[in-house]
């Protein structure tokens, strides 16, 4: 197809904002969503089995129709002719204020947060997904001191990649390869607690193989996960605990309003051990147009070397009002690093804005409050403030 | 479950689940040991070895914090750490803000978290 050249020119100046932009932070997800936005699953809108990642053809209608206030959200706005093979992208830049205290605080910096290409090779049943992105670096690098995140090129990071069998939007599914194993919240927000220490933070994607069955009112993950070995190159380069171990969760929803999770996940590394086990719930009040969201989860670490055992909890409670074009959040959150020991309990809490003003771009206001929990010796406070703008291609 | 009461009994199961980890994280006095097979994984690599911080794939300012031998060996071989007094060694400081840049940069260490490091310094700071 030829291109006029007023297309080509927002094809060209997508590719450049692509090229100039970002680093990757995350499969994108919205667990907002489900039930507010009219669908029921996450795999509705997203690709992957349990969300997050290149978003469907009814995705993209739904970002134009019912999330934004205007546009089409298909790829390049319409502009590309849909075909077998799927492309999308994230593109974020992000301006922050962080203040926690001492001689630096506040700090403030202007940084790309996220550059994530997406593609997606079919041939029903079977695709091939693949997320290339760069690391991101929310601080300048200081030159007088290596490291390799001073370097673009060995940033480059895939975070997903696999191999999947699925029929179709519901019914069994199998995939292997690189992904989150389906577990908690998939909030964008990667510092939230409930991501941060349940083995979901940054990069900390694993390789799986991983199985389950997605159905209008129900759905169960189960996956088998092992850890990147260090020697594997940069470019599969991974955060976290050295752990091998599974994950299990299914979900019940009732009545497109509501959905209760249990969930739970054992990882083994060579002298420590982690099993955790939860529950997730949400509830759409349709009057309100409020969803409640919350997770909790109980850590049980076992330190073989120090023959210690360390029980933590973690916990995320929030709730959301959402109309087309807005969505506003508060949400309170809890971890509790070692449940024996006093003073080692952390609270936050958050408020958060998107907008979407038209298809394809979102613009977040995020603010947190973290704080030590009473009876804390340090009561060192920090505060959050963030401005991001979001592009999806 | 009629989804009435399923709507009912939700609020109420979260709210049973989000206290109970407030009240048990009244917690008990410190008793962790103050060794570095704890430490490392139990603070040091959740809060520093980040995918955006000291991780080995990230080594933020070179500066790698694992996998834990070469974590110890970082603090310890470039001086972050002075064996036996932790008045001196620039980690703590690091971790107090004390006429630096607070790291984690992203929130304050609990301060039982940091004594027991001054701990672990103050008794050799082994590798151990």
């Amino acid at each position: 197809m030829m291109l006029s050249p007023r297309r080509t020119s927002v094809v060209a100046a997508f590719i450049f904002v692509l090229a100039a932009l970002g680093v990757a932070r995350e499969a994108a997800a919205y667990p907002q969503f489900q039930f507010s936005s009219g669908t029921t699953r996450c795999s509705q809108c997203h690709y992957s089995p349990s969300g997050g990642g290149l978003i469907t053809a009814w995705g993209r209608d739904e970002s134009g129709d019912t999330i934004s206030l205007g546009g089409d959200g298909a790829f390049l706005h319409g502009l590309a002719p849909r075909s077998w093979l799927g492309i999308g992208g994230d593109v974020r830049f992000a301006g922050i204020r962080s203040d926690v205290g001492g001689p630096d605080s506040p700090e403030v910096a202007f940084f790309p947060m996220q550059l994530d290409l997406y593609g997606r090779v079919a041939y029903d049943p079977v695709s091939l997904n693949v997320t290339l992105g760069d690391r991101g670096i929310v601080r300048p690098v200081d030159p007088t001191i290596s490291g390799r995140s001073s370097d673009f090129a060995a940033r480059l990071v895939s975070r997903e990649h696999y191999l999947m069998w699925r029929r179709g939007g519901t019914g069994p599914y199998a995939r292997a390869g690189r992904f989150a194993a389906p577990y908690g919240l998939r909030f964008v927000e990667h510092i939230y607690f409930v991501r941060r220490y349940t083995g979901f933070n940054l990069y900390e994607e694993t390789y799986n193989v991983s199985g389950g069955y997605v159905a209008e009112g129900w759905e169960v993950h189960a996956t088998a996960f092992a850890h990147i070995p260090s020697s594997f190159p940069d470019l599969v380069g991974a955060a976290g605990f050295p752990e091998n171990g599974g994950a299990l969760y299914a979900e019940k929803r009732f009545a497109s309003i509501m959905a209760l999770a249990l969930q739970t996940r054992v990882g083994v590394a060579s002298d420590e051990a982690r099993t955790q086990a939860g529950a997730i719930g949400k509830l759409w009040v349709e009057q309100a147009r409020l969803l409640f969201l919350g997770e909790a989860d109980f850590i049980r670490q076992q330190f073989t070397a120090a023959r210690a055992v360390q029980n933590q909890f973690v916990s995320y409670a929030g709730a959301t009002y959402v109309m087309r074009g807005l969505m506003a959040g508060i949400a309170y959150e809890r971890f509790q690093e070692d449940l024996a020991v006093s003073g080692t309990g952390r609270n936050a809490f958050d408020a958060q804005l998107n907008l979407f003003p038209w298809a394809h771009i979102e613009v977040v206001l995020l603010g947190r409050y973290q704080k030590a929990a009473a009876g804390t010796v340090n009561s060192a406070a920090g505060s959050l403030g963030m401005l991001q703008l979001h592009y999806y291609l | 479950m009629p989804i009435r009461d399923a709507s009912r009994r939700l609020p109420f199961c979260f709210s049973l689940l989000l206290s109970s980890g407030v009240f048990a994280g009244c917690g008990g006095a410190e008793d962790r040991p103050a060794r570095w097979a704890f430490i490392a994984p139990a603070i040091i690599e959740p809060s520093c070895a980040t995918a955006s911080c000291h991780s080995a794939v990230t080594q933020r300012a070179a500066v790698v914090l694992e996998p834990r031998e070469r974590g110890y060996h970082t603090l310890v071989d470039r001086h972050f750490v002075i064996a036996g007094a932790p008045a001196v060694s620039e980690m703590v400081a690091l971790m107090r803000a004390e006429g630096s840049r607070r790291m984690p940069p992203d929130f304050a260490l609990p301060e039982v978290d940091i004594a027991l490091v001054e701990q672990w310094i103050l008794n050799g700071a082994h590798d151990d």
